[in-house]
């Protein structure tokens, strides 16, 4: 509100003509001063939180390393990611997550690698991380994106990094051998969130890259508030451009950047996600940049991708400001049918929701949908939309934490560990879910890489979190409402995992959407099953699949409440059970 | 006048050889200055080469006195000092502090006896981070005028900010009312960023003095800051309600008013009020801008380029009006004019990005 900021605060004149006011007296003075303490009341924990915090009782004892050092190397605020993915094919999803490491300047320490989990079955997981091989290469870890590039049936991992990033090649005996430098793949630089998606529609994964700015540990600038060493705002950085690399089917990838059209488009990138925004078919590609305009990308089918930021309103705020975008999602929180889109952005700003209203239009719906009506003093960066409470639409859910470690020091009022916020999805506009509002302000953390997938395949939505230096949070889904449906996709004449698949489905309650998407939230993958909460209906009368390949099945009255595989082509889905 | 005046340029002249500036010579040409206004240009350049020429050469003391008695020399000293000081505050109103900081230090070499000037530089001081600086500044200036209730109520709050409230409340105990004192601590606790306890301040003030504009202004800003949106819109009510004589708390009240009804999605009620505040004043861009925004969320496309066309006209480096103007015309499919508006705002916002490198170096956004 700069016009009545500008009245208010200190003052000064504008020409030498001296203003007069009338003299009074003062009273009541000391009242004032105890009004500048504010009393504090211990919430109580309430019982009714959809989550709990799940991370000690499921075994997970990773805490991420950051490699903070007095130089405050930009590096060491943004990290790191996590992903669920199932690699034995167990039929329970496992997690990961990605560690940091250390800077020229890191004070020494034992760097542990990234840490890898085996799902149990039994709500417990164990660590698999030096078994598989899943430890990281010596650069600071970033992101992570999970998918089947040859489609083998087993899914592999790409790990980004601030240096050589890493594609672990799932060897289908619970071991991963680093492919990148043979799949031409290992980048360079700052490379940070990653998207596995098919982007020309050949039956193979590509792969997309965001790459955030050209930071040089030896040229750093010293930078300060109020005297005290602080991270750097990007802007004392150059931007640099995201990479697309073409999946040629033969173990290798070629970095079609420049054919594409990609790397014209400079930008700060933090997250991406892929999906289908005008649903012809094609995944197109949305970045959330910080400080620079995001970027929305129409996918051409013919290899190429056009900009539609301008045409489509998503690059800026509605004042036409860039903001700080961290994450990203897109989902269809109206029910229209249509891919939405949900960025985090930095305190004092808020996150942006941008509603799908076809022909490549959005509209920037952040207070009317009621996101922008939260707490301005928590910075986002993971996010998604999920159904946690299975009522049958997209709630969504915002990780925070600032990026100044010292900000309890330099910054009044904004605090370096934040809570996660639950938006309720209530007809189209978010209120924040309260009893998790009360949990989560008592469990402040400096909240990244966020990833969303059912753990215990009881129907509901979980979530990780990895926290920058501190444990991870594990939040275990206990709504104990609607019921659900959960597809597992596997595609034959598409990629295996069915990125970019569109399931559609009707209900008594009404019709739902959604797509497998690829990248979302910041620096991490979530489970690629499709979920669908139902609330109190009974059955699904009707399910089609559009597959990426372009064919259509369609399936008649499902039961509810199951997970069910859906092999493409296959006349009918198949109960599935983990092993 | 003029022999006054001559024999004050002697008595300054003959400190200024002891090693003082002139003070006392350029305080009485402002006075003649403000009379002659005419005069200023030449004057003002005359004066200046006067001044370097008396700093380089005491020899030509007779010769220069003979000159500085001459009336146009008067006007020319005061002319060049309000002329530096009119750039220091433009500066200062874009964020080049800077700038700022260093005219202002030359209009103060000039002539050291202007409050508004020590203030300006004082808040100059503040807000580049060097209190000390900035609090000797509030204490000249005060010092000069002890009537200048703003340096009163800036030394004030920055003392305040530094807790030392009780030199503070001594300060102001004798110039404001009751309210005013709380609306000095809101705005002192807002300047540390202490934005929660300032609208807690803020928020009891209300209740206390129900009366009072000023707090019920600051209450809605912060609230619908933090998206509380019903509770902005009734404090902004009472402002506009209560401000209704005074102009400034009066547009702003209500322009804030009419943000939050649209952030509400109350359209219709907005409406009216942003239009109130452009038929009142016709070169306002932000009224225009929140009412174009409005045009363009209801579809009404036409009226938000009508809208943005006149902001152009106004200010064609008006940004936010080329940006509008392009989502617009793009909604009505004229792309060639869309991508002309967009190259403009992009341009623009490189201009203001690359104006921002002066600013603090980490991530931190500003309420101010």
């Amino acid at each position: 509100m700069p016009r009545v900021e500008t009245k208010l605060g200190m003052k000064v004149v504008s020409s030498f003509v001296r203003q007069r006011r009338t003299q009074a007296c003062l009273s009541a003075v000391l009242v004032s001063l105890t009004w500048a303490t504010p009393l504090f009341v211990q919430p109580k924990q309430d019982v009714s939180a959809p989550f709990t915090d799940w991370t000690a009782a499921a075994g997970i004892h990773f805490v991420h390393q950051r490699g903070a050092s007095i130089k405050k190397h930009l590096v060491e605020t943004m990290g790191s990611g996590c992903a669920f993915l199932d690699y034995d094919a167990d039929g329970w999803l496992d997690l990961l997550l990605i560690n940091g490491g250390s800077t020229p300047d890191s004070p020494p320490f034992t760097f542990r690698g990234h840490a890898l989990y085996r799902n149990l079955g039994s709500g417990k997981f164990t660590e698999t991380s030096a078994k598989s091989g899943i430890q990281g290469n010596g650069s600071y870890g970033m992101g992570v994106a999970v998918g089947d590039y040859d489609n083998d049936g087993y899914q592999d991992v790409y790990i980004t990094t601030f240096g050589t990033n890493i594609l672990y090649h799932n060897n289908k005996d619970g071991t991963f051998t680093d492919v990148a430098s043979v799949a031409g793949v290992s980048g360079s630089g700052w490379n940070t969130s990653a998207a596995f998606f098919d982007f020309d529609h050949d039956g193979y994964l590509d792969l997309y890259v965001t790459r955030y700015v050209d930071y040089d540990y030896r040229k750093a600038p010293h930078c300060a508030e109020q005297n005290v060493r602080t991270y750097c705002h990007p802007k004392n950085f150059a931007s640099v451009v995201g990479r697309l690399y073409r999946n040629l089917g033969n173990g290798r990838f070629q970095d079609v950047s420049k054919e594409s059209g990609i790397a014209s488009l400079e930008g700060k990138g933090l997250g991406v996600v892929a999906a289908d925004l005008n649903e012809d078919g094609w995944m197109d590609l949305y970045l959330a940049n910080d400080t620079t305009r995001n970027v929305l990308l129409k996918n051409n089918g013919n290899g190429s991708f056009t900009e539609m930021t301008l045409l489509s309103g998503t690059g800026y705020n509605s004042e036409g400001d860039a903001e700080a975008g961290m994450g990203t999602d897109a989902g269809d929180y109206n029910g229209d049918g249509k891919m939405d889109l949900v960025v985090t952005n930095y305190d004092l700003e808020s996150n942006a929701l941008y509603r799908n209203e076809g022909n490549w239009l959005f509209s920037d719906d952040r207070w009317l949908a009621g996101i922008a009506r939260a707490d301005h003093s928590l910075l986002g960066f993971g996010t998604g939309f999920l159904d946690f409470d299975n009522d049958g639409d997209a709630d969504l859910l915002v990780t925070n934490g600032h990026v100044l470690d010292n900000a309890d020091r330099v910054l009044d009022e904004i605090r370096y560990s934040q809570p996660v916020q639950l938006f309720e999805n209530q007809q189209g506009r978010f209120t924040e879910n309260g009893p998790f509002q009360r949990l989560a302000v008592l469990t402040p953390r400096v909240g990244r890489g966020t990833c969303f997938g059912d753990i215990d395949n009881d129907g509901d939505v979980d979530v990780l979190i990895n926290n920058s230096g501190q444990a991870p949070t594990l939040l275990r889904n206990e709504a104990k409402s609607g019921n659900w449906l959960l597809l597992n996709l596997i595609g034959t004449r598409s990629n295996r995992d069915a990125v970019g698949a569109k399931v559609t489905i009707v209900t008594e309650s009404g019709r739902q959407t959604s797509q497998v998407r690829g990248g979302r939230s910041y620096l991490s993958a979530s489970d690629l099953r499709v979920h669908f909460g139902l609330g109190n209906s009974s059955s699904v009368k009707l399910l089609k699949v559009t597959w990426p390949s372009g064919t259509e099945q369609i399936f008649e009255n499902l039961k509810i409440n199951q997970l069910l595989r859906f092999q493409e082509n296959a006349p009918a889905p198949v109960r599935q059970s983990p092993q | 006048m003029i022999e006054s005046v001559f024999g004050r340029i002697v008595e300054g002249r003959v400190t200024w050889v002891g090693n003082r500036p002139a003070e006392a010579t350029l305080q009485d040409s402002s006075r003649i200055a403000w009379a002659f206004p005419e005069r200023t240009k030449l004057a003002g350049e005359m004066s200046l080469i006067l001044f370097e020429y008396l700093q380089r050469s005491r020899y030509h003391l007779c010769l220069t006195i003979i000159l500085l008695s001459q009336p146009w020399s008067l006007l020319a000293a005061e002319s060049t000092i309000e002329r530096i000081y009119s750039a220091a505050y433009e500066a200062f109103q874009q964020g080049n502090l800077t700038s700022a900081r260093d005219q202002l230090i030359q209009v103060l070499k000039l002539r050291t006896d202007i409050p508004e000037a020590h203030n300006l530089l004082g808040v100059t001081y503040d807000r580049m981070g060097n209190g000390e600086e900035a609090r000797q500044h509030f204490e000249v200036a005060l010092k000069l005028n002890p009537d200048f209730l703003e340096v009163r109520s800036n030394l004030a709050q920055h003392l305040v900010s530094r807790g030392n409230l009780q030199a503070a409340l001594k300060l102001v105990h004798k110039e404001f009312k009751e309210p005013d004192v709380h609306y000095l601590m809101v705005m002192a606790l807002r300047r540390k960023k202490a934005y929660s306890k300032a609208l807690e301040h803020a928020l009891e003030t209300t209740r206390l003095y129900p009366d009072y504009p000023l707090t019920h202004l600051y209450a809605a800003t912060e609230l619908q800051f933090r998206g509380e949106l019903q509770q902005a819109q009734e404090h902004y009510e009472k402002a506009a309600a209560l401000g209704e004589g005074i102009p400034k708390v009066r547009v702003a009240a209500r322009f804030g008013l009419a943000s939050t009804l649209a952030k509400k999605g109350d359209y219709e009620a907005a409406m009216p009020l942003l239009r109130s505040i452009i038929s009142s004043n016709t070169h306002d861009i932000d009224a225009r801008l929140e009412l174009g925004n409005i045009f363009f969320k209801t579809g009404a496309y036409v009226d938000a380029i009508k809208l943005s066309e006149e902001i152009v006209s106004i200010d064609v480096q008006e940004r936010r009006a080329h940006f509008l103007l392009s989502n617009a015309l793009r909604r009505l499919g004229r792309v060639v004019e869309a991508e002309k508006h967009f190259r403009v705002f992009q341009e623009l916002e490189k201009t203001s990005s690359s104006t921002e490198k002066g600013k603090p170096a980490i991530y931190a956004k500003s309420r101010d």
